[in-house]
């Protein structure tokens, strides 16, 4: 059983084996280029992954910033200077809206980082802005302040502002600064899968390089030994036949074409003798 | 010599052992196809490519000479290592080229020393396969190969006896293939039986197969951290103790246990001293333990050091406890059992015990016939009188120990080790015990040492493993004629 395995494997032709030897490399070659291209693709939409996430990190600063922005500049004209325009509730509603579901994104996001805790602060400081800004709307702060101070309503509400509700705005800038500047943090984990990604994608094609420099230099040796020194042997010893009448004699013990030529120079010398 | 004959050979041990790595690679699959897959996968596939090639070219031959069996093995030692290191560098983690290298040598020549400080975040395909290192360089990368490769003739005779020790062959009274089969029932036997203890006991299959390949190569590579002492078992240390013990003893010897032979376990010298001294040893630690109030009981201070002495002396190096903690007596005498480790003919490394029994009776001898100059007195190892080439050889073998030791703990102190840390190192790796004691202790790893040192420490370990004159014959083989 296992000779006729090994007999069907046996390579004796020297243009079989050049031409697997070859295929070897052209396989190896292909092998390592497309363990190049799978990696590179992987890194590449690992990079990909990260920048998104980076630039939705970002575009989530703005959308709270903004809402932020709405809400303070519509509660900050109603409150100090008294206007109380339709425009001035939609904007502080609008911002509301948007603090709310910018701050919830940005908790999910900071869920699946190593500071999850980071994330309650930014949605508690949104939530608190927020209810301040529709109890104003309510007008539960008007009545509240005038129970309590017993002065002009737009000087309590001033007061309010100034005391209450301007310092919510600040917390939640700061958080929001917190968010922005530790989008790094949040992106900490996936930073390392990538470098870990990098490493991955050298490693196998750089074995590769070094596996097929061996075969390479495997060949050369095969090639010399095999093919080259044959040729020259037999050149030598045709050489002395021919020069010095020397018995034809090269002490080759393949059997593949190189003998075939051998064995009808031999056949040929004997003939002429 | 031929080379090309040399890297067939070379090249039928990397196909084998690309097949180990397919197995690995079937334990990743088995798991879910977890992180391990493709780097063991990949490693495969390439191992087998550079292993075919050479075939290509080169016919089979039966015959190869002395010099190309000594060039086969230890080319095969070499090549195995570094294709070794293929599924850690692709995985990552904490494998640089450096650890990747040291863990692949600390596995294929059975050490068991490792750079990992978290050896639990391997996913199990690797696990596997950092087992199956130790598990194949237990009985030698070529022998395993000698046993699947049909018709090798003189050669096969040639191989194994460049890989076996030679005091090893002495209590084989077989032909070299009767050798062979012998060395691989034993070894398998072993192995299956540790499995199926193991699992009995508790461990997952994952664990008993891990740990049983480790144990019967001598490695001490575990798959947790905290080695043996997480499963804090006193039925799986015993059985380990077990198993470490009959791991180290001769195969040759164990095999004829089995089969009612007369050169049986009961009626060799060498395992008589090997256990007697292992007893001995083990009752001093625990008393030395009692008494310096490291353990409550005696009896708790026996089941530990009866462990570390049996995981130690047979090179294995498992843990279950902190042994730098422990009294400077019972460090001295593990010391001595770290230099002179199992029986040779087993998988264990170090001096091995047949050549301390040989050593100490060519002293008597030597105070004896100063005492009478006219006597002529031979030294006898059970019962065979040992010629005076083998004493010469044994002699020879325990001053190149000596000198490499101190060359070894010279080099570990110029990178700034201290002394303990320098000697037990060198010893721990040229013996192949994998822990020592101080940085490199039994709950410590390699992992701090400079990268030179990891360098200096691999090449020890393969020094140990090709029994000194093995591995320095290469600086030498323009010479060999």
């Amino acid at each position: 059983m296992w000779n006729k395995i090994r007999d069907f494997f046996r390579v004796e032709s020297l243009t079989t084996r050049v031409r697997l030897a070859f295929m070897s490399i052209i396989v190896l070659l292909l092998f390592s280029g497309a363990m190049s291209l799978l990696e590179l693709e992987r890194v590449s939409a690992d990079t990909e992954e990260i920048l998104m996430a980076s630039k939705s990190n970002a575009d989530l600063t703005n959308e709270m910033l903004t809402a932020l922005e709405m809400q303070n500049d519509a509660v900050e004209l109603m409150s100090i200077y008294g206007d109380d325009i339709s425009t001035h509730r939609v904007n502080c509603e609008l911002g509301i809206a948007n603090l709310h579901q910018a701050s919830e994104a940005a908790r999910a996001i900071m869920q699946r980082t190593e500071t999850p805790m980071a994330a309650d602060s930014l949605v508690i400081c949104a939530g608190n802005v927020n209810s301040h800004t529709k109890r104003y709307l309510k007008g539960e702060v008007e009545s509240e302040v005038r129970l309590i101070s017993e002065i002009d309503t737009l000087y309590s509400t001033q007061q309010w502002y100034i005391e209450v509700y301007k310092p919510a705005v600040s917390d939640m800038s700061h958080q929001i600064k917190k968010y922005m500047t530790g989008s790094h943090n949040t992106l900490g984990p996936d930073v390392n899968d990538l470098s870990h990604t990098a490493r991955r994608a050298v490693t196998p094609v750089f074995i590769t390089l070094v596996v097929m420099i061996a075969i390479v230099m495997m060949f050369y040796f095969f090639f010399m030994l095999y093919i080259v020194k044959p040729i020259k042997r037999i050149d030598r010893s045709l050489g002395a036949y021919l020069t010095y009448k020397m018995p034809f004699d090269d002490g080759i013990r393949s059997h593949d074409e190189i003998r075939r030529v051998r064995d009808k120079i031999a056949a040929l010398i004997s003939k002429i003798r | 010599m031929r080379i090309d004959v040399v890297l067939r050979y070379i090249g039928m041990v990397l196909q084998f052992i690309a097949a180990f790595m397919l197995a690995a690679a079937g334990v990743s699959m088995h798991n879910g196809f977890d992180s391990g897959f493709y780097p063991l996968l990949l490693s495969a596939l390439i191992t087998a490519f550079l292993g075919l090639f050479p075939m290509i070219f080169v016919d089979r031959t039966t015959e190869v000479k002395t010099k190309e069996g000594y060039a086969i093995v230890v080319g095969s030692w070499l090549v195995a290592c570094v294709v070794g290191t293929f599924p850690y560098l692709i995985w990552g983690g904490e494998f640089s080229l450096m650890n990747a290298w040291f863990e692949s040598v600390s596995g294929f020549t059975t050490t068991g020393a490792s750079i990992l400080n978290d050896i639990e975040s391997l996913p199990q395909g690797l696990l596997f396969w950092r087992s199956a290192t130790a598990w194949i360089g237990g009985i030698g990368v070529v022998m395993f190969a000698l046993v699947i490769l049909p018709s090798m003739g003189h050669s096969r005779h040639m191989l194994s006896s460049q890989e076996l020790s030679s005091i090893a062959k002495d209590n084989f009274h077989y032909r070299s293939k009767v050798i062979i089969r012998i060395l691989i029932f034993v070894y398998l036997s072993l192995t299956i039986c540790t499995t199926l203890l193991l699992k009995y006991e508790g461990m997952s299959w994952h664990d008993a197969v891990n740990h049983a390949m480790s144990t019967c190569s001598t490695c001490g590579f575990s798959t947790k951290n905290s080695s043996i002492a997480y499963f804090d078992s006193v039925n799986i240390e015993m059985i380990l103790i077990g198993s470490m013990v009959l791991s180290a003893i001769h195969f040759g010897v164990l095999y004829a246990t089995i089969t009612g032979r007369r050169n049986n376990l009961f009626r060799s010298e060498i395992v008589r001293v090997y256990l007697g001294m292992m007893a001995v040893i083990s009752i001093i630690i625990a008393i030395s333990l009692v008494s310096d109030n490291v353990y409550d009981s005696f009896g708790e201070a026996l089941r530990h050091s009866t462990f570390q002495v049996a995981s130690i002396t047979t090179t294995s190096g498992f843990a279950t406890v902190d042994t730098n903690t422990w009294t400077p007596i019972a460090i001295i005498l593990l010391i001595f059992c770290m230099v002179v480790c199992g029986c040779a003919g087993s998988t264990s490394g170090g001096l091995k015990v047949d050549r301390l029994v040989i050593s100490a009776k060519i002293i008597r001898n030597r105070i004896k016939v100063q005492q009478h100059p006219n006597a002529i007195l031979r030294v006898k190892v059970n019962g065979v009188v040992q010629d005076s080439s083998t004493q010469n050889l044994v002699t020879t073998f325990v001053i190149a120990y000596i000198l490499l030791a101190l060359i070894g703990t010279f080099t570990y102190t110029l990178f700034g080790c201290d002394l303990e840390t320098a000697f037990t190192a060198t010893i721990a790796c040229m013996s192949n015990v994998g822990p020592g004691f101080g940085e490199v202790g039994s709950m410590g790893n390699y992992s701090d040492l400079p990268a030179m040192l990891k360098l200096v420490s691999t090449a020890l370990m393969l020094i140990g493993r090709l029994e000194i004159f093995g591995f320095l014959q290469l600086f030498f083989m323009k010479s060999w004629k």
